[in-house]
């Protein structure tokens, strides 16, 4: 069994999760979870991006994939992020600070490491 | 093209392979390897104190030869299935790609009774448990899906996320 952290393991097991979140069928399932109202989102994720039914549309979801909501605590760093996803520092003395962000993850790989995509 | 989008599949895929590399290069390192067996050498419950002090302070990290790139953070996170998680290591992608994904990431998890969480929808979408509570609920040995889903984050979380500020980076 290879480390958790094994280069070629977290390889193959990303190979196999863009193989499916930039799948078609799942890629808008995912633009219709996002464009629906906040309140909503919870719901809408469920019944979007139901593994059975992007699986019935032809997303090859890896075995043990799981598509769940999540929330993430806001960052603490002095940074913003340009039109090119490249971080920028910011002035350390008056940092800017990432709200908290809360979507979807989709997540697959070992027990205990999971490669994920979130919005 | 994908319907409605400025990029297509390849694209998509090329940017989201790269971004998984760098994150890769990172969590692959010597350094951060022995920072991860350390901490999972740990009994489970004192696993979050140690993400805590020191996962998430560079200066900690830095006495383990551990410099976290540019561009790649590392963040704690909570979901809404309730696996034991500890932290995440995260990078977004280009803006021209959150119309469908925001980031990629790493999450490491306290231990291996996820394969126990459960996959049904109402438990899968969740208002996730705030991270201070998940992590005082797994240093007591808790469990996590015994709470309440009236614990969880506001909805309101899911809105889109901001800044908290703005810093013109004239570029």
């Amino acid at each position: 069994m290879p480390h958790d952290l094994d280069p070629d393991h977290l390889q193959k097991v990303t190979a196999e999760m863009i193989e499916a979140i930039t799948s078609p069928a799942f890629v808008e399932a995912m633009r219709k979870m996002k464009a629906a109202p906040a309140d909503q989102k919870l719901s809408e994720g469920a019944r979007l991006l139901n593994p059975d039914t992007l699986r019935k549309a032809g997303v090859p979801l890896p075995d043990g994939m799981r598509i769940t909501s999540r929330y993430f605590e806001p960052g603490s760093e002095a940074i913003d992020v340009n039109a090119h996803g490249a971080f920028l520092a910011t002035d350390p003395a008056n940092p800017l600070r990432l709200a908290a962000e809360a979507g979807v993850c989709a997540c697959g790989g070992a027990a205990t490491v999971c490669g994920g995509a979130g919005n | 093209m994908y319907p409605g989008l400025d990029f297509d599949r390849e694209e998509l895929a090329a940017v989201m392979r790269q971004t998984y590399d760098e994150l890769i290069a990172f969590v692959a390192t010597p350094a951060f390897v022995a920072l991860h067996d350390h901490m999972m050498a740990l009994d489970p419950k004192d696993r979050p104190g140690f993400v805590t002090s020191v996962v998430m302070n560079r200066d900690e990290l830095s006495k383990w030869d551990i410099v976290v790139p540019d561009g790649i953070l590392i963040q704690t996170s909570a979901f809404g299935d309730r696996r034991p998680t500890l932290f995440a290591v995260k990078k977004f992608l280009p803006r021209k790609y959150h119309v469908v994904w925001e980031n990629l990431n790493w999450t490491f998890d306290n231990d291996r009774e996820k394969l126990n969480v459960p996959r049904s929808l109402d438990k899968a979408w969740r208002p996730p448990l705030p991270v201070e509570l998940q992590n005082r609920l797994m240093a007591n040995g808790e469990d996590l899906q015994a709470v309440p889903a009236a614990y969880g984050v506001s909805p309101d979380r899911f809105a889109p996320a901001q800044p908290v500020g703005f810093v013109d980076s004239g570029s």
